[in-house]
């Protein structure tokens, strides 16, 4: 619980308002920068995240890769190009 | 993972201040340059020394992740970190993280005046502004 409130003050503010719909991305993106900039644990917890989240993120796109020449999918960004061109 | 990681380098940065601001109230920083002591020589040396710690922390953080990783009891987890290319990725933050917050921890300890309080504090600061998966 402690941890909870804690550990969590300045990546709560991001995640929220990187949801989508509240169409605050901007304002996120803003905030990730300067929170980057002036803190340097918020640096280290958020690149071991993303190389966790990138490399998740590339086991599961891994059996769906040979599928974007017939069917568009998040996946394949950067790929898709053969796709639009058919 | 992450949150522990930070949790316990929040604890460590803030441990390098104590000396600095022990330096400084006891003017021995003064007297040192009053001395002749160039100043980058002081922090340089203040620096390299910080750097030794931190670096023997993170050899201990990486050989806790491999023990962890061969007894396969975070085997998935771990893999990510510790396979293949992306274990440079990994060593590459850890250096950079040092690099950046070690003179952030020398910065912030200029606002302090007892060691006691100023390492509770540098820790606070820390942890509110660490992150979580």
């Amino acid at each position: 619980m402690i941890v909870i409130f804690i550990g969590q003050a300045t990546l709560l503010a991001v995640v929220i308002l990187s949801i989508p719909q509240l169409e605050l991305l901007n304002v996120a993106d803003i905030l990730q920068w300067i929170f980057l900039i002036l803190f340097p644990n918020y640096c280290l917890g958020q690149g071991l995240t993303d190389i966790y989240q990138n490399a998740f993120l590339n086991k599961l796109c891994e059996p769906l890769v040979p599928f974007c020449a017939f069917a568009p999918n998040p996946c394949c960004k950067g790929k898709t190009s053969l796709f639009i061109e058919n | 993972m992450a949150s522990s990681i930070v949790f316990g380098f929040g604890f460590l940065m803030a441990a390098f201040a104590v000396f600095l601001i022990k330096e400084r109230i006891s003017k021995a920083k003064h007297l040192q340059f009053l001395s002749g002591a160039n100043g980058i020589n002081f922090w340089l040396s203040a620096f390299i020394w910080d750097l030794v710690y931190y670096i023997i922390a993170t050899v201990l953080i990486f050989l806790v992740w491999i023990i962890f990783y061969h007894t396969a009891a975070v085997k998935d987890d771990l893999e990510v970190y510790l396979t293949g290319s992306r274990l440079g990725y990994t060593i590459l933050l850890y250096i950079f993280y040092g690099f950046s917050h070690i003179p952030m921890t020398y910065v912030i300890s200029y606002v302090f005046q007892i060691p006691a309080s100023g390492f509770a504090w540098i820790t606070i600061i820390n942890i509110i502004t660490s992150n979580k998966i």
